[in-house]
């Protein structure tokens, strides 16, 4: 678990809580297509948007995959996110 | 024809009958962000679509939630007829056309269900072939109307989206792309950039730091209510490349449609448009779904007819997974698109 400071506009700094244990399975519920992609998945306090970093590692059976191949409802584990909370390293199981 | 109503009171039920669906075949869609949410438990429809400003104040716009009869801004009056592909050298029309599957079997439901999906299903937001074709001349309507975002977030974090114009100082684009969760909310700044073409900006940029979006997406992250708009601090830009007009159109009239869209994708050389076009395979009461190539990058792109010369978006694209999809303008998706124009 890590927390991160993240300023919002019009209010003073926030703690966000990006406590998804590392590496942890889930689903991907969405996959919204921004560059780098943001996708929610099912977490343990409920759903939870994260985003991708630019160039993020996706690997399926050991190889490396595009982006493009993520979708809903993939089961997926989460191996690395930076200090941001963008996810760095992921496998699709 | 805009409808302008207090809505943080609004008792009108949920009219799309889209229960968030089981838990069966691994559960993919059974959390809120499940296609079929409703914008949070207890709360209506038209509190979701309640207008929400990144300067902290809510505007209030409400309106009809069932698509009654086809809406269109400005002076159109259509009636359901199917849509016409826009003329883009280098793009086949036959290819793109033929591909996708029989998806109006798919309702949100369904679509959640990410592991129950079809034998054949294709993976990749770009579906089957990859049928992008660039943009050649972005300095022609309505590819000038379509804006590169280079988006700032609150945790330093950037990022790449597409816009359109919707009015002289509007910029309609996803509600993920001017309120993102994962990086800290509103964004702080972002840099819109008609018709760019590479390194080409052919009309300059302005940054835009006053946002819009609706309650049902930046409290709820409700993927149905997935739009947001820019407004922009001058009309300059607006008034001088032009704007989309928009249109809240029937189930019968979005059925199997033509539809056109264009953005800016991630995977392609940076700056530059590309377009795509195909048949609606899918609509439900507040997205539409279709097998036309997208790609990261293209979020807050337009999804439009084009119909006796005129153009009209009838969707914000927002999501990848084949079939990909577009926050559907309904009646008060267009009420709030309406209020932002006039901004």
């Amino acid at each position: 678990m890590f927390l991160s400071r993240v300023a919002g506009i019009g209010e003073g700094p926030v703690t966000r809580d990006l406590s998804i244990a590392i590496p942890m399975e889930t689903t991907i519920l969405n996959v919204m297509e921004s560059w780098p992609l943001q996708i929610s998945i099912q977490a343990p306090g409920g759903q939870e948007t994260v985003a991708l970093s630019e160039h993020a590692r996706i690997r399926q059976a050991g190889v490396l995959i595009d982006p493009g191949s993520l979708r809903s409802g993939q089961r997926i584990r989460i191996v690395s996110r930076n200090s941001r909370g963008e996810i760095v390293e992921l496998e699709v199981i | 024809m805009s409808k302008h109503q207090a809505s943080e009171s609004g008792t009108e039920a949920p009219t799309g009958g889209n229960p968030k669906p089981g838990c069966g075949c691994g559960g993919a869609g059974g959390g809120a962000g499940g296609a079929g949410g409703t914008g949070g438990a207890g709360e209506s429809v038209t509190a979701s679509h309640a207008a929400i400003s990144s300067e902290g104040g809510g505007e209030g716009i409400g309106g009809e939630a069932t698509v009654l009869a086809d809406q269109v801004a400005e002076s159109f009056e259509g009636s359901p007829r199917q849509g016409e592909l826009e003329n883009v050298a280098e793009f086949d029309p036959q290819r793109a056309l033929n591909e996708g599957m029989p998806t109006s079997i798919l309702t949100d439901e369904l679509l959640g269900l990410g592991e129950c999906r079809p034998e054949g299903y294709q993976p990749e937001t770009v579906c089957g072939s990859d049928d992008r074709t660039k943009v050649a001349n972005t300095t022609v309507a309505p590819w000038r109307w379509i804006c590169k975002l280079v988006i700032t977030f609150p945790n330093g974090a950037s990022g790449g989206c597409t816009g359109w114009f919707i009015g002289p100082k509007a910029v309609m684009t996803a509600g993920h792309c001017v309120y993102s969760k994962a990086n800290g909310g509103w964004a702080r700044r972002i840099e819109v950039i008609p018709g760019m073409n590479g390194t080409a900006r052919p009309y300059g940029s302005m940054v835009g730091t006053s946002f819009r979006s609706v309650r049902g997406w930046t409290q709820n992250s409700d993927p149905n209510f997935d739009y947001g708009c820019i407004i922009l601090p001058n009309a300059s830009l607006g008034n001088q490349v032009g704007y989309f007009g928009f249109a809240s159109l029937t189930d019968a009239s979005l059925n199997s449609l033509l539809v056109n869209n264009s953005g800016y994708s991630g995977d392609k050389p940076f700056g530059t448009q590309w377009f795509n076009a195909g048949r609606v395979t899918n609509v439900t009461a507040r997205k539409i779904y279709y097998m036309l190539d997208t790609y990261g990058g293209q979020s807050g792109s337009p999804t439009w007819r084009f119909l006796n010369g005129q153009r009209h978006a009838v969707g914000i694209h927002a999501y990848g997974g084949c079939p990909n999809s577009s926050t559907r303008i309904v009646s008060q998706v267009f009420n709030n698109m309406m209020s932002w124009r006039n901004s």
